[in-house]
C-alpha cells in the first residue's frame, strides 16, 4: 500500500480539482460555443417543433372602441396569445388596430378585479373585502327589492356607456320591468348632437354613416376622423380605398384647430378658431348657394325650409337660404373662424363641384365642443343636403339593422308603471333640455341637488364618470349622496373606487354576445364568443348578472326575463331572425352584401328620410328648417329650428385676460374605450407626434409658448377656473395659436409596477378632464411649474 | 433565389401604430414601463417615426413606419465582431441571441436605428406572461443581447410547415409578417423582390417609390410609396 | 542585518532609486488604502452591473455607448506614453529620455490593461468575451481593435521587460537572504532571479539585449500607431455624422500621444516628489518634455480645427446638427471646456521657459488629461444623440454606477502603477548610468577636440 504523504495528497487533489474545474469550464465554454452556432431557419430547414401544442383560432368581436371589428384570436394550450383581424368582417376586413392587438394585455391584466369586492370602510378608502357572487347578488337584490317595495323603483339609476348588440335592450328591459325610467346612456354631447341632428333634419334616430370609399371629396369637421371616430376602422379602410383603391384618388380635408393624424394624413388641414365649425359650414353654404352650385333639383323636391315660408297659421319663417346669405358671408365668417375668405370660397367650390362630396360630423366625445353642438351638427349636415349627398353613393348613409326575433311580451305591473311615469333623473325629455342634449352632463348636479327625487341606487357599467367628467363635474361628491353604488368595472377605476360594491365584469374576450354592425351602412351582426374555456378570474358577464338579479327579484321582473344566461338570450333573438345563423357561427360575422341606396322619392326613400319622425310630417323631405324642433320646443323661434352659430361662451368670456388660452380636446388612436385600466403597450406608444410615453403632455403653439416664456419639455401648470394639472409642455406648430391641447384619457391610477423602476401607486400622466368648466370650451392659462 | 422585401404605401398609411403593437404582441418584446421609457429604452421593433418641420399654419409633418430595413448590404452585419448578426440566404437579417456578446457595435452602426438592446432581463407582470407567443423563435431574449425585427421569421417557418402539411407547394404569399397583416389601411405589402411579377416588385418600381437614406448605400429592402 | 537590498557600495543614484523598494512610508500606505477603497467600490459597481444588467448605467437608445467606451479610448490613448518616450526618443537617441523611460513603459502597460478591462465591463454578455477569439470576424473594426491591442500589449510587455532585465539582475545580486524576516526577502529574491534570466552583463548578453530593445523600439512605433488608429475606426468606420471622417485615425493618434505625455508628467511628478527623485529627473526633462507637450498641443489644435472647420463650413444637415450640439447646444460647455484645457492652459503655462517647471507642467498636464477625457466624450456622445433617423434628440447622463467604475478604474491604474514601483525601480538604473558614461565620453571628446592629440596621449599615459 502506497502511503500518500500530505504534500503529495494535496498536490494530487489540487491537480484533480484544477483539472475538474478546467474541464467544467471547458465544458461550459463548449456548451456556450456550441449553442452559439448560427443555425437559422433556412429555406430547407424545418425546425422540429416541441410536442405539438393545442392551437385553435376563435372568432369574436372587439369592444375596445365602437367600431366593433371582427377578431380572430389565436389560442395555444388554453391561452390567448395573438389577436388578428377577421378577414371576413366588413368593418375591418382582416386588419386589426393597435387597441385590438393589445387586447390581450387587458384580458390578462394584473389590474383586473378577480372577485366581487365589498367596500368595508368609507367610500374611496380602499378597504375592499372579497365576497362571493351569491353574497353580492343577494345584497343587490335585497336593496332593489326594498326600494321597489317602498314604491320608489325610479330611484334606481343605471348608468351605462357603450353597449353593443342586445345589451342595451336588455338593460332597458330590466329597468322597465323593474319600474325605473333611468337607463341612462352616458353619451357625450357631441355624439348626442350627431344623432339628434340626424333626427331633426333627416328624421332618422341614429348615427350617420359616411360612404368614404366612394366619395371624391370628404370634408371632416372637428373630431378626429381617422383616430377616434365612432366608426374609425371602417373609415380607415375606406380612406385607404379612397386613396389608392380606385382610379380617381379622393381628397380628404380636415377642419380642426389641431393637426392630428387625420390632419397630417389628409390632403389639406384647415386650421380654425375653436368652437366655430358652424360658422364655417354656414359660410361655405353661403358661397355654394350664392354661386348656385347646390343641387337645385334635390333641394327643391326633397328638402324643406330652404326658402322662406309661411306656416299654416300664416306666420312667416326664415329659411336656410336667407339665414346663410344674410349673416354668413365669407368675410364675416373669415373674421369669426380665422379661415381666410379665399379659402372658404375655395373649399365651398371644391366641395360643391367634386361630387360625390360629403361633410362628416364628428361621432365622438369632444368632437365639436362648442356648447351648442346640435345646431353646429345641423349646420354641417345641411351641407350634405345642399349637394344631394343623402343616401347616395359617396354620401351619408343610414345604418341598417337586421331584423331579429321579437322580444317576448312583458307586463309592467302597477309599481313599475308608477315608477316609469316619473321624470328621468337626468332631466332628459323635458323641454328646457334641448331634447336631452347634454342632459347626461348635468346628472351629477341633479343627484347632488336631489331633484327631481333622490337617487337611492346607482349602477355603473362601462363608464368612469369620476375620471372623465361625462356626468358633470364633482361626480365623486355626487356619488356620496347615493346610498348604494354598484360598479361593474373590470379594473379599479376612479368611479369604481367610489362604489360600495364591485361586480367585476368579464372582458369582451370572455363572454357570449352579439354586436350590430355600425359604420357599414348595410346590416350585419357580429358574434362575441369566449376565447378561453373560462374567464381569467371569477368574473361574470353583465348580461348574466342582470338575468340573475331578475331571477332573485322574482315576480314580474323575473317573468320579464325568461332566460337562464345572456348567451341563451342572444341565441333566442337570433333564432328566427333575418340572419344566417350558420354563417354567423362559422365566420363570426354575418352581413348583407351591399347597401341599398334609396333613390330620392322612391318607396325606399321613406326609410332614409323621415322614418323615425314623431311630430314632423313624413313627407320624405330633409328639413333645413327642423319641423321636429318647432313642434318640440315650447316657445319656438326660427333661430331655434335652423342651423346656427353662436360664439362659444368661453370665447368671449370675461376671464379671457386671466385665462388667455383655449383648451381643446381630441381622441387619440391610442385610447381604448370600454377599458379603464392601463394597457401597457398602448402607453408605450401613447403620444406619437410628441414622442410621449406613459405620460400626458400639454401641446402649445410656438407663439403661445414664446409669450409665456416656455420651452419644449418644461414642466408646467395648466390652470382653469375648475382646477389645475401639471404636465410637460410640447411645442407643436400644428395648433391654432391660442389653443392648447391635452389628451383626455390619461391621469389614471395603477397599483401595478409596470416595468423596472416603476413606482408603486402611479398616476399615469394628468387628468385633463379636471380642467373642464362647464360646456363647450374651457379657458386656461399655462405657466412654468 | 428568394429575396424578401416590403413595401409601405404612405398614402394609405394613417400612422395608427397598429403595426407597432402587432409586432410587439407577435414577437414578445417586453414592456419597458414608465421609468425605463423615460430613459429611452422602449423596445418596439417597428416604430412610427414622426418628423415635424415648418411653422403654423403649414407645418410639414411626416410619419413613417420603420421596421428593420433588412438591407442587402447591412452595416450591422459588417461590424459585428462575432458574426452574431447575419444575413441568411433569403435576405433576412437575423440575430443569433446565443452568440451576441452585447458590444452594441451594430446598434451604433445601423443608420436606421432599428436595433434594440436588452438593458435588463425582459420582464412582464406575472399575469401577462400568459399572452406570450410560444413560437420558439420569439422566446424572450436574455439581457445583454441585441434584438430587432426579423420580418417575423417564425411565420416563414410556419407557412412552410403549413404548406407541407397541406401537401402543396409553399408560395410567397403564404408568408405574411404581423405588421403587414394588421395594417388598418392595408398599406403594407410583403413578398419576394426577386420575383419580377410579385406585387412588391411591381410597387418597388413605381415612380412613387423611394427608400430611406438611399445614399448610405446599405440597399434597404423596405420601399416606401410617397403620400399624395 | 536586515534582509533585503544591501546598501554598501551603493552609488548615490542607486540609493535614491532603490529607497522605495526598501521601505514603505505611512503616506504610501495611506494613498494605497485610499486607492484600494476606490477600487473596491469599482469592483462592487461592476458586480452590481453584471448581476442586474447594463440598465444600471445611463445608457439608452440612441446613446448606446457612454462612459465605458470613453474610458476605453482614454486609457488606450494614455498607453502611447511609453511608445513616444521610450521608443521614439530611444530611436532618435534623445539622451534626456533615460530617467523617464521606465515610468512611461509602466504607464503603457497598465493603461492597456485598464483599457481592455473597460471593454469587458461594457459588454452585455461579459462571459462571452471568448467569442471574440473563437468566432472573431476580421471584417469588424472591433476585431482589429482586439488584434492590435493584443499585439500592443504583448509587445509593450516585452518592451517593459527587456530593459528591466539588467536592473533585475542588479536587484538579484543585491538581495541578501539574511536573518530576520527571511521569508519576506526570499520570495523577492526568487522573483528577481527568475525574471533576470541569468543576466550577468557579459558582452554577448549586452549585445543581444541592445539588439532586442532596438528592434522592439522600432517595431513598437507602428504597432502603437496602429492601435489608436483602429480604436478610432470603431467610430470612423460607422457612417454616423462627425464619426465617418478620414481624419479620425491621425487625430486619435495625435491625441493619444498628447494625453500620454500629460499622464506621464502627472505620474512622474508625483513619484518624483514622493520618492525624492529630483536629482535624477531634473529640469531638463521638464523643459524638453514640456516643449514636446506644447508641440503636441499645437498638433492637436490643428487637427481639431481642421475637423470642425471642414464640417462647419459644409451644409450637410446630419453633420451640422451634431456640430451645433457641440458648439451651441447642450454640449457647448464640454466643447469649450475642452479647448481651454487642451490649448489655452497648456500654451498659457508652457510657452515660456519659466512655465516649464515641474509645477507648471503638472498643472498643464492635469488640465490636458481632463481635457482629453472630455475630448473623447465630445466625440462619442453628441453623435449618438443626433441619429439621422430615429428618435428625437437623445440625451445621456452617466449614473453613479458608471462613475464608480470609472473612479475605480483610475484608482486601479494608479494603484497598480505604484505597487509595480514598489517591486521594481522606477528609474532604469543601467540606462541612466549608461547615460552618464555617454555624457562623460562626449565631454571628454569635446575636451580632446579642443586640446588636440597631446591631451589624448597624456590621458592615455595617465
Amino acid at each position: 500500500m502506497v502511503k500518500l504523504s500530505r504534500r503529495a495528497f494535496l498536490r494530487t487533489a489540487g491537480t484533480a480539482a484544477t483539472s475538474l474545474a478546467a474541464l467544467a469550464a471547458a465544458g461550459g465554454m463548449h456548451a456556450l460555443l456550441e449553442g452559439s452556432q448560427n443555425v437559422g431557419p433556412g429555406p430547407d430547414d424545418a425546425v422540429a417543433a416541441a410536442a405539438p401544442a393545442q392551437e385553435s383560432w376563435v372568432k369574436t368581436t372587439c369592444a375596445l372602441c365602437p367600431s366593433g371589428c371582427g377578431l380572430n384570436v389565436r389560442v395555444v394550450d388554453g391561452r390567448a396569445v395573438k389577436v388578428e383581424g377577421n378577414p371576413l368582417h366588413p368593418v375591418n376586413q382582416g386588419a386589426c388596430c393597435l387597441k385590438g392587438q393589445a387586447a390581450l394585455e387587458a384580458l390578462y391584466s394584473p389590474e383586473r378585479i378577480r372577485r366581487p369586492l365589498l367596500q368595508t370602510g368609507a367610500r374611496g378608502g380602499g378597504d375592499w373585502q372579497e365576497i362571493s357572487w351569491d353574497d353580492a347578488l343577494q345584497r343587490v337584490a335585497g336593496i332593489l327589492a326594498r326600494l321597489r317595495a317602498a314604491g320608489q323603483p325610479q330611484s334606481v339609476v343605471f348608468l351605462h356607456g357603450q353597449t353593443r348588440g342586445q345589451m342595451r335592450d336588455l338593460i332597458q328591459r330590466f329597468m322597465t320591468a323593474y319600474g325605473s325610467p333611468n337607463a341612462i346612456a352616458l353619451e357625450s354631447p357631441d355624439e348626442q348632437a350627431a344623432r339628434l341632428a340626424m333626427f331633426v333634419t333627416q328624421g332618422i334616430n341614429g348615427f350617420p354613416v359616411y360612404d368614404l370609399a366612394n366619395a371624391r371629396y370628404v370634408l371632416a369637421f372637428g373630431g378626429n376622423l381617422l383616430e377616434s371616430s365612432r366608426h374609425v376602422m371602417a373609415y380607415l379602410g375606406a380612406a385607404a380605398l379612397m386613396r389608392r383603391g380606385r382610379p380617381d384618388r379622393g381628397r380628404l380635408v380636415a377642419v380642426h384647430p389641431r393637426l392630428s393624424l387625420t390632419g397630417i394624413k389628409a390632403d389639406e388641414w384647415v386650421p380654425i378658431r375653436p368652437g366655430t365649425y358652424a360658422a364655417l359650414a354656414l359660410g361655405m353654404a353661403n358661397v355654394i348657394i350664392d354661386d348656385g352650385l347646390y343641387d337645385k333639383d334635390f333641394v327643391r323636391d326633397f328638402t324643406f325650409g330652404f326658402e322662406d315660408f309661411s306656416d299654416d297659421g300664416g306666420r312667416a319663417h326664415m329659411g336656410f337660404k336667407s339665414l346663410v346669405l344674410d349673416r354668413f358671408g365669407p368675410d364675416q365668417v373669415a373674421t369669426i373662424t380665422g379661415v381666410p375668405a379665399a379659402d372658404i370660397a375655395r373649399l365651398a367650390g371644391e366641395f360643391a363641384t367634386n361630387r360625390p362630396a360629403v361633410a362628416v360630423l364628428p361621432l365622438e366625445p369632444h368632437g365639436l365642443d362648442d356648447g351648442h353642438e346640435l345646431y353646429t351638427a345641423m349646420a354641417i349636415h345641411s351641407l350634405n343636403a345642399l349637394v344631394g349627398a343623402i343616401d347616395s353613393s359617396g354620401g351619408v348613409l343610414v345604418q341598417r339593422y337586421p331584423r331579429l326575433a321579437p322580444w317576448p311580451a312583458m307586463a309592467a305591473d302597477a309599481t313599475a308603471r308608477a315608477g316609469l311615469a316619473q321624470p328621468r333623473a337626468d332631466g332628459a325629455g323635458s323641454s328646457d333640455e334641448n331634447l336631452g342634449a347634454g342632459a347626461a352632463g348635468r346628472l351629477a348636479d341633479r343627484i347632488r341637488s336631489g331633484q327631481p327625487y333622490p337617487v337611492q341606487a346607482l349602477f355603473l357599467q362601462g363608464v368612469d364618470p369620476v375620471h372623465d367628467g361625462s356626468a358633470g363635474p364633482d361626480c365623486a361628491e355626487a356619488l356620496l349622496k347615493v346610498p348604494f353604488v354598484v360598479s361593474f368595472a373590470s379594473t379599479l377605476d376612479e368611479s369604481a373606487a367610489h362604489a360600495d360594491l364591485i361586480l367585476p365584469a368579464s372582458s369582451f374576450l370572455e363572454t357570449w354576445g352579439d354586436d350590430y354592425l355600425e359604420g357599414t351602412g348595410f346590416a350585419g351582426l357580429s358574434l362575441h364568443q369566449p376565447v378561453l374555456e373560462s374567464p381569467v378570474g371569477d368574473t361574470r358577464d353583465v348580461g348574466d348578472v342582470l338575468l340573475q338579479l331578475a331571477a332573485l327579484l322574482g315576480g314580474p321582473v323575473a317573468a320579464a326575463h325568461p332566460w337562464h344566461t345572456y348567451g341563451d338570450l342572444v341565441q333566442e333573438r337570433l333564432a328566427g331572425a333575418d340572419v344566417d345563423a350558420a354563417a354567423l357561427a362559422r365566420n363570426g360575422i354575418w352581413s348583407e352584401l351591399s347597401y341599398p341606396h334609396a333613390a330620392p322619392g322612391s318607396p325606399a326613400w321613406r326609410d332614409v328620410v323621415g322614418r323615425d319622425r314623431l311630430n314632423a310630417p313624413s313627407d320624405g323631405r330633409f328639413d333645413f328648417f327642423a319641423r321636429e324642433l318647432f313642434a318640440a320646443l315650447e316657445t319656438p323661434e326660427d333661430a331655434g329650428c335652423l342651423p346656427g352659430f353662436e360664439l362659444p361662451v368661453a370665447a368671449s368670456d370675461a376671464t379671457a385676460e386671466a385665462y388667455p388660452l383655449l383648451l381643446i380636446s381630441q381622441g387619440l388612436m391610442t385610447e381604448p374605450a370600454g377599458w379603464a385600466g392601463i394597457i401597457p403597450s398602448l402607453q408605450e406608444c401613447y403620444g406619437l407626434q410628441s414622442n410621449t410615453r406613459w405620460d400626458s403632455w400639454v401641446e402649445i403653439s410656438p407663439t403661445a409658448a414664446a409669450a409665456a416664456g416656455l420651452a419644449s419639455g418644461d414642466l408646467v401648470w395648466v390652470e382653469s377656473t375648475a382646477g389645475r394639472v401639471q404636465a410637460r409642455a410640447r411645442l407643436y406648430p400644428g395648433l391654432w395659436p391660442d389653443a392648447v391641447f391635452m389628451p383626455g384619457w390619461q391621469g389614471r391610477f395603477t397599483n401595478v409596477r409596470w416595468g423596472r423602476g416603476a413606482p408603486p401607486n402611479l398616476q399615469v400622466g394628468a387628468n385633463a378632464n379636471a380642467l373642464r368648466a362647464g360646456d363647450g370650451i374651457t379657458r386656461v392659462r399655462v405657466y412654468r411649474a | 433565389m428568394t429575396r424578401w422585401g416590403m413595401v409601405i404605401d404612405l398614402d394609405k398609411c394613417f400612422a395608427c401604430q397598429s403595426c407597432t403593437l402587432a409586432c410587439r404582441m407577435e414577437n414578445n418584446t417586453p414592456v419597458a414601463g414608465p421609468d425605463q421609457a423615460a430613459r429611452g429604452r422602449t423596445i418596439l421593433w417597428n416604430e412610427v417615426l414622426p418628423s415635424i418641420d415648418g411653422s403654423y399654419p403649414r407645418p410639414t409633418v411626416t410619419l413613417i413606419p420603420r421596421p428593420c430595413q433588412h438591407c442587402d448590404s447591412p452595416a450591422c452585419v459588417r461590424v459585428c465582431p462575432v458574426g452574431a448578426t447575419y444575413k441568411n440566404e433569403e435576405g433576412l437579417v437575423l440575430v443569433n441571441y446565443s452568440r451576441c456578446i452585447g458590444c452594441r457595435m451594430c446598434t451604433v452602426a445601423c443608420p436606421y436605428q432599428v436595433r434594440y438592446f436588452n438593458w435588463y432581463p425582459p420582464e412582464w407582470p406575472e399575469a401577462l406572461r400568459a399572452h406570450l407567443n410560444p413560437d420558439p423563435e420569439v422566446a424572450p431574449r436574455p439581457r445583454g443581447v441585441v434584438e430587432k425585427c426579423t420580418f417575423c421569421v417564425q411565420r416563414l417557418r410556419k407557412a412552410r410547415e403549413g404548406a407541407a402539411a397541406a401537401g402543396r407547394a409553399f408560395q410567397a404569399t403564404d408568408y405574411i409578417p404581423a405588421c403587414v397583416q394588421t395594417c388598418t389601411g392595408h398599406a403594407r405589402y410583403f413578398g419576394d423582390l426577386d420575383d419580377p411579377d410579385s406585387l412588391v416588385s411591381q410597387l418597388a418600381r413605381s415612380p412613387r417609390a423611394f427608400r430611406l437614406q438611399e445614399e448610405m448605400g446599405t440597399q434597404p429592402k423596405v420601399y416606401y410609396l410617397k403620400q399624395g | 542585518m536586515e534582509a533585503g537590498l544591501a546598501a554598501q557600495h551603493e552609488t548615490a543614484l542607486e540609493s535614491i532609486v532603490l529607497a522605495p523598494l526598501r521601505q514603505t512610508g505611512r503616506q504610501f500606505r495611506l494613498v494605497c488604502a485610499g486607492l484600494g477603497l476606490l477600487v473596491l467600490v469599482g469592483i462592487f459597481a461592476v458586480a452590481r452591473q453584471w448581476t442586474l444588467g447594463l440598465g444600471v448605467t445611463g445608457l439608452n437608445r440612441p446613446v448606446y455607448w457612454g462612459v465605458y467606451i470613453v474610458d476605453f479610448v482614454f486609457f488606450i490613448g494614455i498607453s502611447h506614453a511609453g511608445t513616444l518616450i521610450s521608443a521614439i526618443l530611444r530611436v532618435t537617441q534623445a539622451e534626456w529620455r533615460r530617467p523617464i523611460t521606465r515610468i512611461a513603459e509602466a504607464i503603457t502597460f497598465f493603461a492597456l490593461i485598464l483599457g481592455a478591462l473597460q471593454i469587458w465591463i461594457d459588454l452585455g454578455r461579459p462571459e462571452r468575451i471568448v467569442f471574440l477569439f473563437y468566432w472573431g470576424r476580421f471584417q469588424s473594426p472591433l476585431l482589429w481593435d482586439v488584434t492590435c491591442v493584443s499585439v500592443y500589449m504583448l509587445s509593450s510587455t516585452l518592451y517593459l521587460y527587456l530593459p528591466l532585465i539588467p536592473d533585475l539582475a542588479r536587484l538579484r545580486d543585491r538581495m541578501i537572504g539574511g536573518e530576520g524576516d527571511g521569508r519576506r526577502g526570499a520570495w523577492r529574491l526568487r522573483l528577481y532571479t527568475a525574471m533576470a534570466l541569468g543576466w550577468h552583463g557579459g558582452r554577448e548578453q549586452r549585445r543581444r539585449l541592445e539588439r532586442g530593445i532596438g528592434v522592439m523600439a522600432i517595431l513598437i512605433i507602428p504597432i502603437a500607431v496602429s492601435v489608436h488608429t483602429v480604436v478610432s475606426w470603431i467610430f470612423g468606420m460607422n457612417m454616423q455624422p462627425m464619426w465617418h471622417s478620414t481624419i479620425l485615425g491621425p487625430y486619435f493618434v495625435v491625441g493619444a500621444i498628447y494625453s500620454g505625455i500629460a499622464m506621464l508628467f502627472i505620474f512622474m511628478t508625483i513619484i518624483r516628489r514622493a520618492w525624492h527623485l529630483e536629482p535624477i529627473i531634473g529640469a531638463r526633462q521638464y523643459d524638453y518634455l514640456g516643449i514636446l507637450l506644447l508641440v503636441m498641443s499645437a498638433f492637436w489644435g490643428y487637427f481639431t480645427l481642421s475637423e470642425y472647420l471642414t464640417t462647419g463650413y459644409g451644409t450637410m444637415v446630419q453633420d451640422t446638427q451634431v456640430l451645433a450640439a457641440k458648439l451651441s447646444q447642450e454640449f457647448a460647455p464640454w466643447f469649450y471646456g475642452m479647448l481651454v484645457c487642451n490649448v489655452v492652459i497648456p500654451f498659457g503655462v508652457l510657452l515660456w521657459r519659466r512655465g516649464r517647471t515641474p509645477l507648471g507642467c503638472f498643472v498643464a498636464s492635469l488640465a490636458i488629461v481632463v481635457g482629453m477625457w472630455v475630448e473623447r466624450f465630445t466625440i462619442v456622445i453628441p453623435t449618438l444623440t443626433r441619429p439621422s433617423l430615429g428618435p428625437a434628440n437623445g440625451s445621456y447622463a452617466p449614473t453613479w454606477n458608471e462613475l464608480a467604475i470609472m473612479a475605480g478604474s483610475l484608482a486601479l491604474f494608479a494603484l497598480l502603477f505604484l505597487l509595480f514601483f514598489k517591486l521594481f525601480p522606477a528609474i532604469s538604473l543601467w540606462e541612466v548610468e549608461e547615460g552618464e558614461v555617454v555624457a562623460l565620453a562626449r565631454q571628454k571628446a569635446q575636451e580632446l577636440a579642443e586640446e588636440g592629440l597631446e591631451g589624448l596621449h597624456g590621458t592615455l599615459a595617465g
